[in-house]
């Protein structure tokens, strides 16, 4: 992956850093509308969740507003006995009430009870006429007021329920608001949260208020609030246990992901508590809880009715939607600039690629181009030195023929080195072609000698050839070939001291041919023939200032040979000699 | 005696392998483009061409090209004879007809020489490099 990353970092450097940023950009873009889409899908739900949950409160706000109503038009049946009757008496009363079935059809809805105006002027009068119904009837509390509204009238009427009859309510100041309340507006009036005490069904005091509505004389005027004060006789009123009055109306609503506290009055503190549902406690410990109140208004009271839910409020589907709306944003998102930093990486790439392909082209025919331009003069020199040499313009002194030599084979360096640099190229680029056909190898060897002849008898140097057998043919390109050869005897000669010999030898084993070049040169240390084949290095011995030299003929020999599906080595002895051999497959 | 057609822009060159090749004895005709080569042909069939590539108005590839059929010209043979090789070229070259092909900056004189004398002994359809 590194080298991967490396190579795509040469081909296109400037370019991958840009292309990286422009992909980290997408993704952060595009990651930042997932988290927004997230967000809204999540801040979405909540809101449907909350709005679900404020209509079942309204919806139960109006349920209890309904209920409450109802029961009031029960106790408002119960005022109309005194409009349809000269009297009500006890028995009358229970028949009416008993009637009602109220402990099944009005959960909550205790004993119905009617309470009597008595001013304090008739009231001896009023008690002596009471006890001849029932003796030992008071007033209970004790004591001189204004006014005294008991209680004539209780159903049921049995247990402890008979020991109402008497009391006063009226004394007691939350039932004394709430009775003033529809004395003075001629309708419905509850009291504050009471807790209202045991009774033979109810074993446990239990939070309440009372209910009151008011009985007035018949035909009185009631248009104003004095009217209805002087016409007032009476009220009909009757406990409801909080509890059993909500349970019984939104208890099969609530389930264990809901529940529902209701308050007297708008703070919600525990003292004002008069309903919660059972499943408050355990829905409190889960997570996520959502709340939401509606006020109720109850005659002149206001109560407030607080639901709750958790979130399985919002089907799995809905709530698992934001998630799944991230995830898939943020893959997406990876894909997307994933896939752009691909396809971005694998233009440039190819791009690169194609620059490069065009570069070695346009190397290649410069370095064929130059090569040519290059040779043309050289060649001219080298016709006309050697026709000079070779006496076409006349005889030429020993003197002459000496200097003209040298002149040549500088011109031959020329065009040997030329030659290095074309082939190198090639080389390099891959695009060294071998045209491969059979060599006579000897003729070849001759052909190598005869073109380094005098610069070797110059050296006063002498070649011997030693051949394994006559007519050895081998498959190789006879240019590329030479080449190697010519190099081989021409390093051979130039690290020679002069009056040596060199020797040539060929060997056939098999199917592999090796052509030996021995010298009893300069030779090659340890330590320098690693770097023998390199590239450009040359080897500083005594001769190599006088030698000279480009430093890739041997270079070029390796991959000459490396094509031909052969080899080159060397072995050599410093101050004694080396031999260079040569070996290639005959086919 | 063999006649030898000479084909090379490059007049230090031209006259230099004149020089070279006639006094071998051969006959020489010259030419220095496609064109003057064509027209040198018309007046006497050589039975050697030396052929240079890079020639200006007409090259050598384009005047094999013009002297197709070498059906023609059974008995001539063609040395393409360049300081260029790339090897397109030169297989192009072998494709109309050429026989041979010699890197100019290879060739002393005598090398010349003896590559003439080699090429004219032979039968049609050898090669030698």
């Amino acid at each position: 992956m590194r080298k991967k990353l490396k190579l795509i970092g040469n081909l296109a450097t400037p370019s991958l850093k840009t292309y990286i940023t422009a992909a980290t950009v997408v993704l952060l873009a595009s990651l930042l509308v997932s988290f927004w889409t997230w967000n809204n899908a999540r801040t979405s739900l909540k809101r449907d969740i909350a709005t679900t949950l404020q209509g079942g409160t309204d919806g139960a706000r109006d349920m209890v507003i309904s209920k409450i109503g109802t029961y009031a038009e029960v106790l408002n049946g119960a005022a109309g006995l005194f409009k349809a009757l000269p009297t009500v008496n006890q028995q009358a009363w229970t028949n009416y009430v008993s009637h009602l079935n109220i402990q099944n059809r009005y959960p909550g809805l205790q004993a119905i009870v009617y309470s009597e105006v008595v001013p304090d002027n008739e009231r001896d009068a009023y008690i002596a006429g009471r006890q001849t119904d029932r003796p030992g009837f008071s007033i209970r509390p004790e004591g001189q007021r204004d006014v005294y509204v008991p209680v004539r009238l209780i159903e049921p009427n049995v247990g402890e329920n008979a020991q109402v009859i008497g009391f006063d309510p009226y004394q007691e100041p939350a039932r004394k608001k709430a009775m003033d309340q529809a004395r003075d507006t001629g309708a419905l009036s509850i009291t504050s949260r009471l807790v209202l005490v045991p009774d033979q069904n109810n074993p446990k005091a239990s939070p309440g208020f009372i209910i009151f509505v008011p009985v007035y004389s018949n035909n009185a005027p009631l248009d104003t609030v004095n009217e209805r004060r002087a016409a007032l006789i009476g009220f009909v009123s009757a406990g409801v246990r909080s509890y059993e009055l909500i349970d019984g109306l939104l208890g099969s609503a609530i389930t264990e992901n809901s529940a529902v506290q209701v308050f007297d009055g708008t703070n919600q503190d525990a003292k004002n508590l008069i309903y919660e549902s059972p499943t408050l406690s355990n829905l409190r410990k889960q997570p996520g809880i959502i709340s939401s109140s509606s006020v109720i208004t109850v005659g002149s009271n206001r109560w407030t009715l607080v639901g709750y839910v958790n979130q399985s409020i919002a089907s799995k589907a809905q709530r698992n939607q934001p998630r799944l709306f991230l995830i898939a944003g943020i893959l997406f998102s990876f894909m997307i600039a994933g896939g752009l930093l691909f396809v971005m990486i694998t233009r440039a790439r190819h791009i690169a690629h194609e620059k490069n392909r065009e570069v070695q082209e346009a190397k290649d025919s410069l370095i064929s181009l130059a090569s040519h331009q290059l040779r043309t003069p050289a060649t001219g020199v080298k016709q006309f030195i050697g026709m000079l040499m070779d006496g076409y313009a006349g005889d030429v002194s020993k003197e002459q023929k000496r200097m003209l030599q040298k002149a040549y084979q500088s011109n031959e360096r020329q065009l040997e080195i030329i030659n290095q640099i074309l082939h190198v190229t090639r080389a390099d680029s891959g695009r060294l072609v071998l045209r491969k056909e059979p060599v006579d190898l000897h003729s070849l060897i001759r052909r190598v000698i005869d073109e380094h002849a005098g610069s070797i008898k110059d050296r006063q140097q002498r070649v011997i050839v030693s051949k394994a057998r006559a007519g050895l043919s081998v498959q190789a390109d006879p240019q590329y070939l030479t080449m190697v050869l010519d190099n081989l005897l021409s390093n051979a000669s130039k690290y020679s001291h002069p009056r040596t010999t060199i020797r040539i030898t060929t060997k056939q084993s098999g199917d592999t041919i090796t052509i030996a070049v021995s010298d009893a040169g300069v030779g090659i240390s340890d330590e320098d023939m690693p770097r023998l084949f390199q590239k450009f290095s040359r080897i500083d011995n005594e001769l190599s200032i006088e030698a000279g030299g480009t430093g890739i003929g041997l270079y070029l020999c390796e991959q000459v040979m490396t094509l031909h599906d052969g080899s080159i080595t060397v072995k050599s002895t410093e101050g004694e000699g080396s031999t260079f051999t040569v070996s290639l497959p005959s086919k | 005696m063999a006649h030898i057609l000479i084909v090379e822009d490059e007049t230090s060159l031209n006259e230099a392998y004149t020089i070279i090749l006639k006094k071998e004895g051969y006959s020489i005709s010259n030419a220095f483009n496609g064109v003057q080569a064509l027209e040198a042909i018309k007046q006497t069939e050589p039975d050697l061409i030396l052929l240079d590539l890079r020639m200006p108005q007409m090259d050598g590839v384009e005047f094999l090209r013009n002297l197709a059929p070498l059906e023609n010209y059974p008995a001539m043979k063609i040395i393409v004879f360049s300081n260029y090789d790339v090897q397109q070229d030169i297989d192009e070259a072998f494709k109309l007809g050429a026989t041979h092909y010699m890197l100019k900056a290879w060739a002393s004189p005598r090398e010349l020489v003896k590559v003439v004398a080699q090429t004219l002994k032979e039968t049609r359809k050898t090669r030698v490099s």
